[in-house]
């Protein structure tokens, strides 16, 4: 699909987030880490909060994560997404690093049984020729 | 300086809401003026209210968002002001509901400035619509930057879908249902049923809530606030001085807060950070607080309030506010007014002049003699709090609050 053709919001990403949206049209979700003492973090900012070291890394993780929260939004004020309701968004805190919260969408699954706890897989999503954006699949065990 | 110097050396002098012949409440969809009118209204009636020439307002605190309301020297020069000595402009959200007052007061209490204007108005629903944040992100190009590029393009905007995470993870995780909500959501309506600045005034059910439409789930309808045109000012200055004027002065004993520290949770507020040190700071315990006024853009936000401050266990709230006990004449009264919910959302400020009221024993009901301070407590009509003398109000999600005492 072209982006002309995607009817949703595309990200814009900059010098910090390239690196994660590379990453992500590689199928891969990385997070952000501080080059000096390895603290993660999300979303990418230029300087670690742990220890001030603006030198920057970045960690492959497994895709693999838990439903920290969700919404079924019904009534959506963003006007591109009108058309898609009722849809889910859900924060994902990654296995390897808890602290962390991403937002995305669950696919394929039933949305009245999304529980804060269920297990998530990354489902990276080739949604225009030039990105891909990563969303989420409820892992074969909590199916 | 400690807490304990600041302690009731401030107060409140006087309120005020943008009323007019049209918009009798104040409260509106459609204010139908610009927003310094509503600005200069709220701020007059506040000044009247206090006995105060408008002219010797000599310092003012607002707070704004979107860049959504009127800056300080526009209103100060518009009331005639002859010296100004203070004049903060806050740009950010409900955090500062509670601090813009801790502010004036601390201006006041230094001799900065004598008689500090605080205000927030906006025309939140005929013009930038404050719950709508994020819902232009891209400006109409099919990509977004910032952090939105990791929440706007899963569809993520506005307030009850980005606060809807906190409400949906406390419910599963401490057993909280809609229809608990329902029950906070009931008893705000029962008060706000006698306040005729309320801009809901009708009866609510549970059922009435139950079947409500689904805004984002876990929020329904009557689990929101709405975007309101309105403006809420009053005018701090020092107790003494407060003393010399028309109206029974409401103490200043405490303050805290205006950012936050971080929280473990979603579901936490900044409460578990500050609560425990502003009722320190205020001298007081927490049987002794009369009137609760939390910031309740939605429902399960005063009851995630009441767990933090220690009044209940995390969780157990749908049970504390259930048997009248958040009602007029339980335990902890809340929402007397009816809330954000109800009587209109001024981004939190009219909590803070509704816990005034309250203190003063003026609060404006159905009662024949509300305005000379006579209540009936008859329950169809008052509204009013028997013999309310301290009060916590409650900015969003804990970031700042205020005990206030009447003097």
């Amino acid at each position: 699909m072209s982006t002309e053709e995607y009817a949703y919001l595309l990200p814009q990403p900059d010098s910090l987030t390239q690196p994660f949206w590379d990453a992500a049209k590689r199928h891969e979700l990385v997070i952000q880490e501080c080059g000096e003492c390895g603290k993660l973090r999300h979303p990418p900012v230029g300087i670690c909060a742990e220890c001030g070291s603006e030198a920057i890394g970045w960690r492959t993780i497994s895709g693999r994560g838990t439903l920290y929260s969700h919404v079924v939004v019904h009534q959506t004020a963003l006007p591109s997404w009108s058309a898609a309701v009722p849809y889910n968004i859900v924060m994902v805190t990654p296995d390897e690093a808890p602290e962390i919260r991403l937002y995305g969408n669950v696919i394929d699954f039933d949305d009245s049984k999304l529980k804060v706890g269920l297990s998530l897989v990354a489902a990276f999503d080739d949604v225009t020729s030039d990105d891909t954006i990563i969303r989420w699949r409820v892992a074969d065990a909590d199916v | 300086m400690s807490e304990q110097d600041f302690r009731d050396k401030t107060a409140i002098a006087g309120i005020g809401y943008s009323r007019s012949v049209e918009n009798p409440g104040g409260f509106s969809k459609k204010s139908g003026v610009d927003v310094l009118t509503l600005a200069v209204r709220a701020a007059r009636s506040a000044c009247a209210d206090a006995g105060l020439d408008p002219r010797e307002v000599d310092g003012a605190v607002m707070y704004q968002m979107f860049d959504d309301s009127v800056r300080t020297g526009l209103v100060l020069s518009a009331l005639g002001s002859r010296k100004v000595g203070y004049a903060s402009n806050l740009v950010g959200g409900g955090n500062y509901a509670s601090f813009a007052v801790i502010q004036a007061a601390q201006a006041v209490y230094h001799g900065i400035a004598n008689y500090v204007l605080v205000y927030r108005a906006l025309n939140g629903r005929s013009g930038i619509r404050i719950g709508h944040w994020g819902a232009s992100a891209g400006g109409g190009l099919p990509r977004v930057g910032g952090e939105s590029q990791f929440s706007s393009i899963y569809g993520l905007a506005g307030a009850a879908s980005n606060h809807g995470f906190e409400a949906r993870r406390y419910m599963d995780l401490y057993g909280v249902t809609s229809l608990d909500l329902a029950h906070f959501a009931v008893n705000s309506r029962s008060n706000a049923i006698k306040n005729p600045r309320a801009m809901m005034r009708t009866p609510l059910t549970i059922e009435d809530h139950q079947q409500s439409r689904i805004i984002s789930d876990p929020y329904h309808l009557f689990d929101c606030c709405q975007e309101t045109d309105v403006a809420c000012a009053m005018i701090v200055t020092s107790a003494e001085r407060a003393r010399a004027l028309k109206k029974r002065p409401v103490l200043i004993s405490a303050g805290i807060g205006g950012g936050v520290s971080p929280v473990p949770n979603i579901e936490d507020t900044n409460l578990i950070n500050i609560g425990p040190r502003l009722l320190a700071a205020a001298g007081v315990e927490l049987s002794d607080i009369d009137v609760f006024e939390g910031y309740d853009a939605f429902t399960d936000m005063p009851m995630r309030m009441i767990e933090d401050m220690g009044w209940c266990k995390r969780g157990e709230a749908k049970d504390f506010i259930k048997d009248g006990r958040i009602g007029l004449d339980g335990d902890l009264p809340s929402q007397t007014h009816g809330g954000l919910i109800n009587e209109g959302y001024c981004h939190g400020f009219n909590n803070v002049l509704e816990a005034v009221q309250q203190l003063r024993g003026d609060a404006e009901d159905l009662c024949p003699n509300w305005h000379l301070g006579e209540h009936t407590y008859d329950r169809k009509l008052c509204r009013q709090v028997r013999d309310a003398e301290i009060a916590l109000n409650v900015s969003v999600l804990g970031s700042s609050a205020i005990i206030l005492k009447r003097d």
